[in-house]
């Protein structure tokens, strides 16, 4: 099932980098940008 | 975004200084909840991805690369998320080298409702 634009993002709960905790649905108010990279060399 | 290993993390900034958070999905759930899949092998090696290496041979980039420790078919994309957790805008790129201008983000971003 793929998300289409006008559809509730997937709430994603994901780490940073530095191990801290991130969740889409705690930045609800503001835009959010998501870039997904293929994968880094 | 992104499912690269703790080594390649820190190599990767090591090398840009990028001045924003970088999440890090080892399981891809995140991708596959944006519905990001994994590209053929043709297209993820066809003749623009080789041209693409050859200009980074070309201008000396090639001291950044490494042998790919992942799986070099999964393929990226762009989303922008409204304030209403809605998805406003997407880009799901079909290879490498399909990428959304930057432009067409930043526009994305400014439509939204303020």
């Amino acid at each position: 099932m793929t998300v289409d634009v006008g559809d509730p993002a997937p709430d994603v709960e994901l780490l940073d980098v530095d191990g801290r905790s991130w969740s889409l649905a705690d930045h609800r108010g503001r835009p959010v940008v998501l870039i997904f990279h293929r994968h880094i060399h | 975004m992104t499912f690269t290993g703790h080594g390649n993390l820190e190599r990767y900034q090591r090398i840009n200084d990028v001045p924003f958070r970088i999440l890090v999905d080892p399981d891809r759930s995140a991708y596959r909840a944006f519905g990001l899949g994994r590209g053929s092998f043709r297209r993820v090696w066809g003749t623009r991805a080789l041209g693409r290496y050859l200009r980074i041979f070309r201008s000396g980039g090639l001291r950044h690369l490494r042998r790919p420790s992942e799986d070099i078919l999964q393929l990226g994309g762009d989303f922008v998320v409204a304030p209403d957790g809605t998805l406003a805008w997407g880009f799901r790129g079909q290879g490498p080298d399909d990428r959304p201008s930057v432009d067409d983000l930043v526009d994305a971003v400014r439509a939204l409702p303020t």
